[in-house]
């Protein structure tokens, strides 16, 4: 798992127009870029969730997916991760910290296999600002 | 279960809302309270603690337990800390109260040190007369006897009871831990536990959430650092898990699904919590499988 998050993507992957759309947002390390890859293949391929956007976010220095589980649903935000990576509480989506900023997202931690190259979503953690 | 190998301290610490000061000991870090009294109103303020072994057995420990405030651990002992509360008024009612006692401990003494004199007066007087019916000394004996009717005499007049010769109580142990500033000032720089950020960042939030009136046990058994009440833990179950970290802590993601995976199974909502610029900032996590 450690070698494919440290490894060069495939070709196919780095020849893909989407991967290089989302590396031209000039946002993110190539790891976590290419876990909202796969993650993107999977929501569109897989999920068949709509609207599947990449978004930068510089605050996070990552890239984002926002996407709508359905049609006419309200968007969600997912912020793909490779699953080795750490992450501190000033990233989650708070009001204090990130004003005017995404109220919740959905983190989405990711594990390639190098065998198959297929893309394991581990799990969907909602992250929630929360107010008493 | 008895901790033979650590040392065993006693610290007075000063309860803001209250007269009495309570007695925390400490065992190690483990801050430890005795009397089921005191354990009553730490309750009612809100800290919660665990009942830790028991005591030796001897005639009348049936009703009493040992208890300790596992429960806010270090995070609610420190919240039991000094606060500045017009210490110096009691200070000086209590210095008048031990006067008083001084002055009417005087008056009785002197009334019964009268007393004794008489008697020991009258006594040799009779001495005198009874040997004076033996022993023919027609020198000495009366005028002796005579000297010490008129002394008898004179006595409540003559007597003078010095205030130095009043015997005084000192006492070595006293029930009331009624430290004064300096004293208390002087214990605390004993505290034991290290105050490092870690304990910090615990007692702002375990602050924080018991000042919005919820009550917080441990969570050790959660990986958690307290467990979330809306009211009294033998009431209610816990809504919350809370995980105390700095702002800029760095989680492994695999931690937080862990973590974030048992909320669910307990029915739980976690809680990220981190103190930032003398508020405390709140996150929840929702573990969801996606479909």
């Amino acid at each position: 798992m450690d070698e494919v998050n440290r490894a060069d993507p495939p070709n196919w992957i780095q020849q893909h127009a989407v991967y290089q759309d989302l590396m031209h947002l000039d946002v993110g390390d190539s790891a976590q870029v290419y876990a909202a890859f796969l993650v993107y293949m999977d929501l569109t391929e897989v999920r068949k969730w709509k609207e599947v956007v990449g978004v930068s976010c510089p605050e996070l220095q990552a890239v984002l997916l926002e996407a709508r589980e359905k049609e006419g649903e309200a968007a969600q935000m997912i912020f793909p991760l490779p699953s080795h990576r750490s992450i501190k509480h000033r990233e989650f989506p708070n009001g204090a910290v990130h004003a005017g900023f995404y109220a919740s997202w959905t983190a989405v931690l990711t594990v390639s296999q190098l065998s198959t190259q297929s893309c394991t979503l581990v799990f969907c953690l909602n992250l929630k600002y929360f107010n008493f | 279960q008895v901790k033979e190998d650590m040392d065993t301290r006693s610290e007075s610490e000063h309860q803001p809302s209250r007269e009495a000061l309570i007695d925390i000991s400490f065992c190690g870090s483990t801050p430890l309270l005795w009397k089921v009294s005191v354990m009553k109103r730490v309750r009612s303020v809100g800290v919660i603690g665990a009942l830790v072994g028991s005591l030796a057995r001897q005639p009348r420990a049936a009703g009493q337990t040992s208890g300790a405030p596992a429960g806010g651990g270090a995070a609610a002992a420190a919240s039991l800390q000094p606060q500045d509360c017009g210490g110096e008024e009691r200070n000086s009612e209590a210095v008048r109260q031990y006067e008083a006692g001084l002055e009417s401990s005087y008056k009785k003494q002197c009334a019964l040190a009268l007393e004794d004199k008489n008697t020991v007066l009258r006594r040799i007087m009779n001495e005198k007369e009874n040997s004076s019916d033996t022993v023919c000394d027609p020198t000495g004996t009366d005028d002796s006897g005579g000297a010490i009717r008129d002394r008898l005499n004179a006595l409540d007049q003559a007597f003078h009871f010095p205030w130095s010769a009043m015997a005084v109580q000192l006492c070595t142990a006293r029930a009331g831990f009624s430290h004064c500033p300096e004293e208390r000032s002087f214990h605390s720089t004993d505290w034991p536990m290290p105050r490092d950020e870690r304990l910090n960042t615990r007692f702002c939030v375990y602050r924080d959430l018991r000042n919005k009136g919820f009550y917080l046990t441990s969570a050790g058994k959660f990986g958690g650092d307290f467990l979330v009440y809306p009211g009294d833990p033998l009431r209610f179950h816990a809504h919350f898990i809370a995980l105390c970290i700095s702002m800029d802590e760095e989680l492994p993601l695999c931690d937080i699904l862990a973590i974030a995976r048992l909320g669910s199974n307990v029915k739980k909502t976690v809680l990220i919590c981190s103190p930032v610029e003398g508020d405390v900032v709140y996150s929840s996590l929702q573990w969801s499988s996606m479909v």
